[in-house]
């Protein structure tokens, strides 16, 4: 077993102070302490941190324990810790919150050359983000866990293998019985949507061969889950866990009901110049009907006021937030779709709330809402890109060839079927996926 | 002549029928603002659009745009849009029930189509009017001044055809502040039909060779309120004199270290009144009624004076500094029309002969109303006089480093002015 304090550090970069070794912190003249206990061999890197290391095939795991120095005030700051192996990213400790427990880290690293430790945060302040102890060995790692649970239980998601960082992801969730729907969103999306360079993740939910040779068609990544609730519309609350699945950059989610009519291009552009934490998201029903997500609990929920107590312990004003949206589309860095994800799996009663009224089966989307609110990270999307067809009506055309949907005298970018407006234009879902020519 | 008299091509209107000659059009109620009936109305709930025939006689289109008086107070808003053969002429934004009527202007020269469209998302009761619009014949002044009546120009400048437009300003003295932003402009890369625009305070002779060396597009102009920092609010107005599809205004004393055009494709990212901007690095707490009071030289009263009635602006906690923002076209008229349409904003802005920069509180007092601003990361612009990033040239690049993150934009404001001059004078050349 070899701590990492004494391989050869070739690159090193921390977002404040020095990197902290042999137990300081490498700022204010403080020790690295978690729960405390010091660690001798910590390495301490306030984010945004990056720390590489030459580990020439010699080793076969990494491990060690990650966490927020004690110094840190509880809750204050959270940070997201990631391993790569020769630029694969073979571990990954996102949203660890200050105050609670060490995070195991571990993973297999058999011949790598180089080791990357990185951290990141969108909490900036008194991120004091600590590796505990990391040590490298020439032991094989065990059994790996390859699943992982969505924030709210839905399912149980099969991690696909280790890959290379990503700048862009679409990403969508389909069960069996929406196959075609499937492939007229991912047809669209390649005729229309200006993103031939993202990566493409398709969430299979108890979907059978239909479903992956839809997504092999457009060569996206096919990602089986099991589902561990009812199977209702709920369970795109896997998409909150994009992040965890592909090392990607940039997300955009995308509900599997949608078809695509112009560039998704500027929201990529956006999450590049906005704050790191930003989720952007469209208004739920286009308008400005619900403008206090208190008002939006109770219409569109089923909710109670007291819900936000139930669900947050203590609320902060959240029912007050301004921007209630609908999740058919949402977007953002990976920082902060982990934090977002993060912050739902903290809330232990979310699940059973959203599972409390069998007859209002997007409860989800209410604590996506919340955990917005709660955060401040919401930015509000341009409404076309997210025109939802339950409550909006548009003008369909053909131009030069292309099919053009117009809401508002405005090109619509992307159509959302929901709800009451699930069968609703039927004739043109062919046309605009170019299944049909007539 | 009342637009009313004008032949009408096509009307939609969201509800009910186009109301002319004092009617609503709807509910047979009449047209009635600020408790007086309007004759010459046009009564077009949104969401509606209104086409006449022109025939390119006339140079203006003028009225007043509101929502009916029987409407409750808040209960709806409207943005509205003039065109002028497909050209968009002039905009407000957040026109809401209660609000004292919007003045428009807009120039309409040789059209011969005009377009009058009224957009609403709270569509209840969205009972949009057109107070007596008019086209007149004459010949617009020669004389344009921005929304702040800090400058006029008196030849607008010839018709540029471009599609980004990035726009500064810059008085005698302030060369050497030019010269490095150009410098560092020059540097990257920006999409096809993109043009700098300067607006050079007093045509100063300084100033214009170091336009003319960047190949930049100079705008010379007249001063007409004190020399002080918020001849900068002049590009608050720049959509109303330049055309383009979309703005970048960048303060002259920015240099410019990373690709600015994500900024460029983000702003269709966000509804079409969007002003990209990041916020204030040294006003970071409290909200638009407290910075008012401590940093802005104000009293509480003041909202009242500059916006009419006051509802929940006060409260808005984006602060934002104007160093660095962008935006469509239409967002940047709605900006215009609004703070052309407080009063008594300019003398408020002179009040004090040692407070200089007050135009930045009514730029954020525009936002809070509009409900425009998206943030910015501060990355775009590195407010100096409250950060120290680590500097350094790497291959002849600049490049500047904060909390672990580069920067794209720093911003060599107040008593940051005078920092790295050895650095800076290297990025100048």
């Amino acid at each position: 077993m070899t701590y990492l304090d004494s391989l050869n550090l070739t690159e090193m970069q921390v977002g404040f102070g020095d990197l902290g070794m042999h137990g300081s912190l490498g700022y204010e003249d403080r020790s690295v302490s978690v729960n405390r206990q010091s660690y001798k061999h910590a390495l301490s890197t306030h984010p945004p941190a990056r720390l590489c290391f030459q580990l020439d095939d010699r080793y076969a795991s990494f491990s060690c324990q990650v966490a927020l120095n004690d110094d840190t005030p509880a809750g204050s700051s959270y940070a997201h810790f990631f391993v790569r192996a020769d630029g694969i990213e073979v571990a990954c400790a996102p949203y660890v919150v200050a105050g609670g427990p060490a995070r195991e880290v571990a993973a297999a690293v058999a011949g790598a050359h180089l080791l990357e430790l990185i951290v990141e945060t969108t909490a900036w302040d008194n991120c004091h983000a600590v590796w505990l102890d990391p040590q490298v060995t020439v032991t094989p790692l065990g059994v790996q866990r390859r699943t992982l649970d969505d924030p709210l239980g839905r399912a149980r998601i099969d991690l696909p293998s280790p890959r290379r960082d990503l700048q862009c992801c679409i990403a969508t969730v389909v069960s069996d019985g929406f196959e075609t729907w499937l492939d007229d969103l991912l047809a669209s999306l390649k005729i229309y949507g200006d993103c031939d360079d993202a990566a493409l993740l398709v969430f299979g939910v108890e979907a059978g061969n239909g479903c992956r040779r839809v997504a092999e068609k457009y060569n996206a990544l096919f990602v089986n889950c099991q589902r561990r609730a009812n199977l209702n519309s709920t369970v795109k609350s896997i998409l909150y866990s994009s992040g965890q699945v592909l090392p990607a950059r940039k997300f955009i989610c995308l509900d599997a009901d949608m078809l695509v009519l112009g560039s998704l291009r500027p929201i990529f552009a956006s999450i590049e110049v906005a704050p790191t934490a930003s989720v952007f998201a469209c208004r739920e029903a286009n308008g400005s009907r619900f403008t206090r997500l208190d008002t939006a609990i109770h219409t569109i929920y089923g909710g109670r006021p007291q819900d936000f107590g139930r669900l947050l312990g203590n609320s902060n004003g959240e029912g007050a937030y301004s921007l209630v949206v609908n999740d058919g589309i949402f977007a953002g860095s990976r920082t902060a779709l982990l934090a977002v994800e993060g912050l739902i799996r903290s809330w232990t009663s979310a699940s059973a709330w959203v599972d409390e009224r069998r007859d209002v089966w997007w409860r989800n989307q209410f604590v996506f809402n919340l955990a917005l609110a709660h955060s401040n990270c919401g930015l509000e999307l341009d409404p076309v890109f997210n025109v939802q067809l339950n409550s909006q009506d548009v003008w369909l055309e053909r131009e030069n060839g292309r099919a053009r949907a117009l809401w508002q005298e405005r090109p619509v970018r992307v159509l959302h079927f929901n709800g009451r407006g699930r069968n609703r234009y039927a004739d043109w879902r062919p046309i605009i996926s170019g299944r049909s020519r007539s | 002549m009342y637009v009313d008299g004008l032949p009408i091509i096509e009307s939609a209107v969201g509800y009910g029928a186009l109301g002319t000659r004092g009617s609503l059009g709807y509910d047979d109620q009449t047209v009635r603002v600020g408790e007086e009936a309007k004759n010459h109305a046009l009564s077009a709930h949104a969401p509606s659009r209104l086409t006449f025939f022109c025939g390119g006689e006339y140079q203006r289109f003028v009225c007043k745009v509101a929502i009916n008086d029987d409407v409750a107070d808040q209960q709806t808003s409207a943005d509205f849009s003039v065109w002028a053969d497909g050209r968009l002429a002039a905009v407000a934004t957040q026109v809401r029930a209660g609000d004292s009527p919007r003045e428009i202007s807009a120039d309409i020269a040789g059209a011969q189509r005009l377009y009058l469209a009224a957009q609403t998302i709270q569509w209840p009761f969205c009972h949009s009017v057109w107070v007596d619009p008019e086209v007149t014949r004459d010949a617009p002044s020669q004389n344009w001044s921005d929304a702040l009546g800090r400058v006029a120009v008196q030849s607008p400048p010839a018709a540029i055809d471009l599609d980004y437009c990035i726009a500064t300003v810059v008085s005698a003295g302030y060369e050497h502040l030019l010269e490095g932003l150009l410098a560092s402009l020059e540097r990257h890369q920006w999409p096809n039909k993109t043009r700098l625009v300067v607006f050079n305070i007093d045509d100063d002779a300084g100033c214009a060779a170091t336009i003319a060396k960047y190949g930049a597009y100079a705008i010379p102009c007249g001063l007409l309120a004190r020399r002080n920092a918020s001849l900068k609010s002049v590009l608050y107005s720049v959509a109303s004199l330049v055309p383009a599809r979309y703005y970048l205004c960048l303060d002259a004393d920015t240099l410019i270290l990373g690709d600015l055009r994500p900024i460029f494709d983000a702003i269709d990212a966000h509804p079409p009144d969007t002003i990209l901007v990041a916020r204030d690095a040294f006003l970071k707490q409290g909200s638009l009624i407290s910075q008012l009071r401590e940093h802005y030289r104000g009293e509480d009263r003041d909202l009242g004076t500059l916006l009419g009635r006051v509802t929940e602006d006060s409260i808005y906690d984006m602060l934002v500094n104007d160093g660095v923002f962008a935006g469509s076209r239409f967002a940047m008229l709605a900006l215009d029309n609004l703070i052309r349409n407080m009063p008594h904003a300019a003398a408020w802005v002179d009040f004090y002969a040692d407070h200089g920069w007050r135009n930045q509180f009514i730029f954020n007092l525009a936002l809070a109303r509009l409900r425009c601003g998206v943030e910015l990361d501060w990355r775009y612009n590195l407010q100096m006089h409250v950060n120290d990033p680590q500097l350094a040239t790497s291959e002849g690049w600049p490049r500047a480093t904060w909390r672990g993150q580069t920067a794209h934009v720093l911003h060599f404001c107040g008593w940051g002015r005078n920092k790295y001059p050895v650095w800076r004078k290297q990025i100048a050349g």
